[in-house]
């Protein structure tokens, strides 16, 4: 890449965007989105580069940290000579998928209810915050009773990881909608079912959908443990695949590693996928 | 105003062949606009130990005769002026004596009246047409749903944003966002609307551009309007009765009428430099300034 540095582009750095006369390194400076994106990527390329030569270089042992070529081997290997790959991130989509609608078909109406009336809040506070409070982790015994944790108690996991979270989001999304705006319909002479519908519900909304990802980022946490525990090749899924890995042998390092950047992909990917829909609909 | 409308609540001012004949062998009382009995209100501060007088031993009324005036509570803030206006509107109540509007005692949010607050408060997830038709929809007058839409319509182009109306309340400035405030207020055809400082948070050019406009509107329209406000000069522009709240607790109150016939009906924004104006803002700003009549408790 050429620099044009030639004296008017640097008088252009210097006198800066945002703040004041500091146009590089300036306290809080502001970036461009194409200079946010420029340095992000030397950032992703520095850690790339640095692993290869350390890998390809011979200075880390292989099952410590795989080449880039044994993460794509294995993760081949597990599509190819398996067939794995994508049952596995298909199956486990499903179970967080299924354990959303229960959560929010139960999560959105409780949490506006708590939100629009205080006795409900009152009445289930305590125990939501109680639900909260038991580590999910814990959870997996209990589940592990009640169904064996085989498919559906995996879902059930799920939901019993994220619905008090969900609970406790869309009730505060309520709650942060502005009073003023309950006023004005209360003035005009709104009951309490159309205050809620037409008020409350699309004021919360965007808080809501921000709720509905953050409860998704948590169950793909907790999908990789439920997985992990009691899985078994008929039960597929990415947890499976990631413990599997570390046990085949062969090219275990670049299995584990390859899931591992999978499991991320897929989880960064959903995130801007509801990022992207909030700023399109939901934009208030 | 159609006509439709005007009856709503207009009818007893008509004097119509039958009534008169009525009326005269056997006079009744037509009810108040908005009556204050004795009313006394109290809020707790934050912690509820101390009991702050917003209002002791309140009375106040606007009378039917005087149906369709501009009657401006004029007060520095937090005097108790924007109480009054809950109490009218419902959205609070009086602790003891009786708020009644248009005859009718106030125990919940008045049908009578509707609000135009302080704040923005269009609706951001609903464009400037459907904030307008939010108030309409709500009370369902008129029944149709094309009807409803045309008024909106109708309002809008009486505030000027008619070519706005698919926009979102983000996308228009502080004044516009308040004329939608003020069309959907209006397009309700109620009898009694209030407003809460309705144009506090605004520059003075756009402030004065809403005030000519409210006062066009309140010509063509004939509601009776309750104006908050702790701006003199926009007191005495644009009431025909300016109500003055010195200081907590509110008991009794000075009052400067018949602005109309003193400064005119049609008054420009120039009417604040001429001789009789400036006197009268001084003989409010002298009456500002008094104690309260009323010891405090």
């Amino acid at each position: 890449m050429v620099l044009p540095l030639n004296i008017r582009t640097l008088v252009k750095l210097r006198s800066g965007r945002g703040h004041s006369a500091h146009a590089r390194w300036g306290i809080r400076n502001r970036l461009t989105a194409r200079e946010d994106f420029v340095i992000g990527m030397f950032g992703v390329g520095t850690v790339i580069t640095l692993w290869c030569v350390l890998t390809y270089g011979g200075i880390i042992p292989h099952i410590f940290l795989p080449t880039p070529g044994m993460i794509w081997d294995g993760l081949v290997e597990y599509h190819t000579q398996r067939h794995w790959l994508f049952p596995a991130i298909g199956r486990s989509l499903w179970r967080v998928v299924r354990a959303l609608v229960i959560v929010l078909v139960i999560g959105i109406p409780v949490g506006v209810l708590m939100g629009a009336f205080s006795q409900f809040d009152a009445f289930l506070r305590k125990l939501v915050n109680g639900g909260k409070a038991v580590p999910v982790s814990a959870l997996t015994s209990l589940v592990v009773l009640w169904f064996n944790l085989d498919d559906e108690g995996k879902v059930a996991f799920l939901f019993l990881g994220a619905v008090f979270y969900m609970i406790i989001l869309v009730k505060n999304a309520v709650l942060n909608v502005n009073d003023e705006y309950v006023r004005v319909a209360l003035d005009i002479g709104a009951n309490r079912r159309q205050i809620i519908w037409r008020v409350l519900l699309p004021g919360a909304l965007p808080q809501i959908w921000d709720a509905i990802a953050v409860c998704i980022g948590i169950m793909w946490t907790y999908i990789i443990l439920a997985e992990i525990i009691n899985s078994s090749e008929g039960n597929l899924g990415v947890g499976y695949l990631l413990s599997t890995g570390a046990r085949l042998g062969g090219n275990s390092s670049g299995k584990v590693f390859g899931m591992l950047i999978v499991v991320g992909l897929i989880s960064t990917l959903t995130d801007y996928g509801l990022l992207i829909i909030r700023r399109r609909f939901f934009n208030w | 105003m159609t006509e439709g409308s005007a009856e709503a609540y207009n009818v007893a001012d008509v004097p119509h062949p039958i009534l008169l004949k009525d009326e005269a062998a056997a006079p009744q009382p037509r009810p108040h606009i908005v009556e204050f009995k004795h009313v006394f209100k109290r809020f707790e501060d934050g912690r509820g130990k101390q009991k702050l007088d917003v209002l002791k031993n309140f009375n106040f009324k606007i009378e039917s005769k005087d149906a369709g005036s501009f009657v401006v509570l004029l007060g520095p803030s937090g005097c108790g002026k924007s109480t009054v206006l809950s109490l009218i509107s419902g959205l609070a109540l009086a602790d003891e004596g009786e708020v009644c509007v248009m005859g009718k005692p106030v125990n919940g949010p008045t049908p009578e009246s509707a609000t135009v607050p302080q704040a923005y408060t269009c609706y951001p997830w609903l464009t400037v047409l459907q904030n307008v038709e939010f108030g309409i929809d709500i009370i369902r007058k008129p029944a149709g749903h094309k009807e409803r839409r045309d008024l909106a319509l109708e309002y809008l182009k009486k505030v000027g944003l008619e070519d706005r109306h698919d926009a979102y309340p983000k996308q228009l400035s502080g004044g516009m966002q308040q004329r939608v405030a003020i069309a959907r207020t209006l397009a309700m055809k109620l009898p009694v609307v209030l407003m809460d400082e309705p144009f506090g948070a605004l520059d003075a050019q756009t402030r004065s551009d809403m005030q000519q406009m409210v006062m066009k509107l309140w010509d063509e329209e004939k509601n009776t309007i309750v104006f908050v406000t702790h701006d003199i000069g926009e007191a005495l522009l644009l009431g025909d009765r300016v109500v003055v709240f010195p200081a907590r607790p509110v008991g009794e109150v000075f009052e400067e009428s018949d602005l109309d016939d003193k400064l005119g009906h049609h008054r420009p924004p120039e009417l604040m430099r001429s001789e009789g104006f400036l006197k009268l803002y001084e003989k409010l700003l002298l009456e500002l300034k008094k104690k309260p009549a009323a010891p405090r408790a």
